[in-house]
């Protein structure tokens, strides 16, 4: 479920939503802030359970954490993908 | 159990009796008026002789202080495990008939239990124990896994206009696959790419994988059944499981081969080929 597989396409694997949701969070949001716009652009249909599967994976890769209710991404992420 | 039973077997005759604050049930599990019939039911973990020697002639004699003009019979339901009831019992129950003939003394175990269950009919052993699997639902047991799929299909065209996607090359041969499967496999390709779109709009995106695990584990125990099946029946096996030789609509069982069409596109049924040009070790 975290990568693609025979049965689960790439725009759908957790690792490819959560990088849509990285992309979602060069701005601190919060988490009903970042479901509404990610719903706008998912490429397939995503389930809010889908979602915070991928939201979970983010924050055990220590990708993002919550601060104050606030999804922001941790230090680095994004330098280190530039 | 007893009173569901004679409840559901007497409808409107059978009466349950509930025990009443000190008065209790006055020995009375359960009348059935018709028949002028009072039940005393006894189910103890183990049968032990005394007790139920005490328990007899106690309720015995209970019945007859609080319903002498009321009952003619008066049944005694017990649930010794092997049907056999000690000799003391036996004796006290004759003794009973001895002295009071004007009663008919009965004992009813499992055996006269089951006597009374199978008399009941379909809608209230329905009701009670809910609907029985048919036959057909026990052989159409995968039919659950895709029944989603299928009723999608069934609404979607087929695309007329496109060529249907190839069955993958050498496949059907190197499965020993006949003919005929080779025509149905032709017949569902046609609709396997829906197969495949509509898993990847499905809500939860693992469904995909949960029907292809589900049909791959029975693939896979077919195949791996002694003395071994032709892959000819295993095909029929797997469209058995599906539903497809059970249904009666023509359009439910082309969805079934579709999916099964798509399943073996993807060889999570049957063996894949090795590579073209791939040389014999």
């Amino acid at each position: 479920m975290i990568l693609p597989s025979k049965h689960l396409p790439q725009e759908r694997a957790l690792l490819t939503v959560g990088a849509m949701l990285l992309a979602g969070l060069e701005r601190p949001k919060t988490v009903s802030a970042l479901w509404q716009e990610v719903q706008k652009g998912a490429p397939a249909a995503l389930g809010f359970d889908w979602f915070v599967l991928a939201l979970d994976l983010l924050y055990v890769l220590d990708a993002i954490q919550l601060r104050d209710g606030i999804l922001v991404l941790r230090v680095g992420v994004m330098d280190q993908e530039a | 159990m007893f009173e569901e039973l004679m409840g559901r077997r007497y409808p409107g005759d059978f009466m349950a009796c509930r025990p009443w604050g000190r008065q209790g049930d006055r020995k009375n599990d359960g009348y059935l008026s018709s028949a002028h019939t009072l039940f005393q039911v006894y189910g103890p973990n183990e049968i032990a002789a005394a007790a139920t020697v005490k328990k007899i002639e106690e309720d015995f004699s209970g019945a007859k202080e609080h319903w002498q003009n009321y009952f003619k019979r008066w049944i005694f339901v017990h649930n010794a495990h092997d049907q056999r009831l000690p000799p003391d019992v036996i004796k006290a129950l004759a003794d009973l008939r001895e002295q009071n003939p004007q009663v008919d003394i009965e004992t009813w175990g499992y055996p006269e239990l089951l006597i009374e269950f199978r008399k009941l009919g379909l809608a209230d052993l329905e009701s009670w124990m809910g609907a029985a699997p048919t036959v057909e639902d026990k052989a159409r047991i995968g039919f659950a896994e895709i029944q989603a799929v299928v009723e999608h299909l069934k609404l979607s065209p087929f695309a007329t206009n496109a060529s249907p996607r190839p069955v993958p090359f050498g496949k059907i041969e190197f499965n020993l696959l006949p003919e005929a499967v080779a025509s149905y496999l032709k017949m569902g390709m046609g609709k396997a790419p829906l197969v495949a779109s509509y898993f990847s709009s499905c809500r939860n995106p693992l469904e995909g994988e949960r029907v292809a695990a589900a049909f791959k584990a029975r693939y896979a125990e077919l195949r791996g059944k002694q003395p071994p099946l032709h892959p000819h029946d295993i095909w029929g096996e797997l469209d058995d499981w599906a539903g497809g030789n059970i249904t009666k609509k023509p359009i439910e069982k082309l969805a079934i081969t579709a999916v099964l069409a798509w399943l073996f596109d993807s060889c999570d049924i049957f063996e894949e080929p090795p590579p073209r040009g791939a040389a014999a070790s």
